[in-house]
């Protein structure tokens, strides 16, 4: 191991007298400041610094009791609160779920492609105007109950049947 | 005393009122453990004492609240330093600055002269005044080092940061101190 042969600098004199220099280092730094009175000085005036900071006043003591009560009342507080709202958070979930089935359950009929015997009732089949029909010919265009074309198209190639429906502005 | 990792917050054999009873036992257990270090901290970061017991309350209730957090309870003091450190330095950049304000509020000794507490408020203003050059991460890794004493690695585990950072904190602090202490002491 090889002592500094140049001065060290300042961030490892301040490391060095608070102690927080690894074995190595602190070896070498000693071995430097042990015969460099500039860096020796540096040494002295940091650890006078901490000397200083080490003696501050000690912490007041507050009203420790009164802090304990207080955080225990705002921690049960918290608890409740955080309870409730799960409960809340449950409440409009289930709800949500409800009217997303409900949604699609009435969606459903419209949208399927192999509607049951029952549920096709709720299709009127109303057939088109004969200028609708030949715009989307090879196409199963139906009209709705609500007044809304429903137009089915089946592509052999890729065997995708599309279902869109246009609604009257 | 019951605390983080005690048997009775962890013992499944009660029924649901007794688990309750227990964990509000613990919680209890953990207030009085650890309230008093983590004030201190806390005092140390923000510099006075009502904002001090206001943010060990939120700290406390905080980690209270998340405890499942905590995987192993061997670390509960590191984890609770680290919420009381990133509580405290939370407020201080919100508030932009260090309120030193209340120092003088510490109870002095009864034995303490004039002079003497006359002495003590010139040293806190000279200290106070060096901790308002240094940023909020050199000042708590300052503090927590140099006065009160923490290791450079508890001190890096408070911080949420490498050692080798905390070191490089401390080391800058101590010379921009330093350097304030020449220029108030020629």
């Amino acid at each position: 191991m090889r002592a500094l042969n140049r001065h060290p600098d300042e961030l490892q004199l301040s490391l060095y007298a608070g102690e927080d220099l690894n074995f190595l280092n602190r070896w070498r730094v000693a071995r430097h400041v042990k015969n460099c009175r500039q860096c020796e000085a540096a040494v002295m005036a940091h650890s006078r610094v901490r000397t200083e900071l080490l003696a501050q006043p000690p912490v007041p003591e507050p009203d420790f009791e009164a802090l304990a009560h207080r955080i225990r009342v705002e921690a049960e507080h918290v608890k409740r609160a955080g309870t409730r709202d799960r409960g809340w958070r449950w409440a409009v979930a289930g709800a949500g779920a409800a009217a997303a089935a409900v949604a699609i359950a009435l969606l459903l009929p419209v949208g399927s492609p192999e509607l049951p015997g029952s549920r096709r009732a709720a299709l009127e089949t109303i057939p088109p105007p004969a200028e609708v029909a030949l715009l989307y010919e090879g196409a199963d265009v139906q009209v709705t109950r609500e007044g809304a074309l429903s137009v089915r198209s089946y592509h052999p190639g890729s065997g995708v049947l599309t279902v869109t429906e246009y609604f009257a502005p | 005393m019951p605390c983080f990792g005690s048997p009775m917050a962890l013992d499944r054999r009660h029924g649901p009122s007794a688990e309750g009873q227990a964990a509000e036992t613990a919680d209890s257990g953990t207030i009085d453990v650890h309230m008093r270090r983590m004030f201190r901290l806390i005092y140390r970061i923000v510099g006075n004492v009502p904002d001090a017991q206001d943010l060990t309350q939120e700290a406390l209730v905080k980690a209270l609240s998340r405890k499942a957090q905590l995987k192993d309870d061997r670390k509960a003091v590191q984890w609770l330093n680290r919420i009381a450190v990133n509580t405290a330095l939370d407020f201080v950049r919100r508030r932009g600055r260090v309120a030193f304000g209340e120092f003088d509020d510490s109870a002095p000794a009864k034995t303490e002269s004039p002079e003497d507490r006359v002495l003590r408020s010139e040293t806190r203003s000279w200290i106070e005044g060096g901790l308002e050059l240094l940023s909020e991460r050199e000042r708590t890794a300052l503090v927590l080092r140099d006065v009160e004493d923490m290791p450079a690695a508890e001190v890096a585990e408070a911080m949420g940061c490498s050692t080798a950072t905390v070191r490089s904190h401390i080391a800058n602090a101590r010379i921009k101190f330093r350097k304030y202490r020449e220029e108030r002491n020629p």
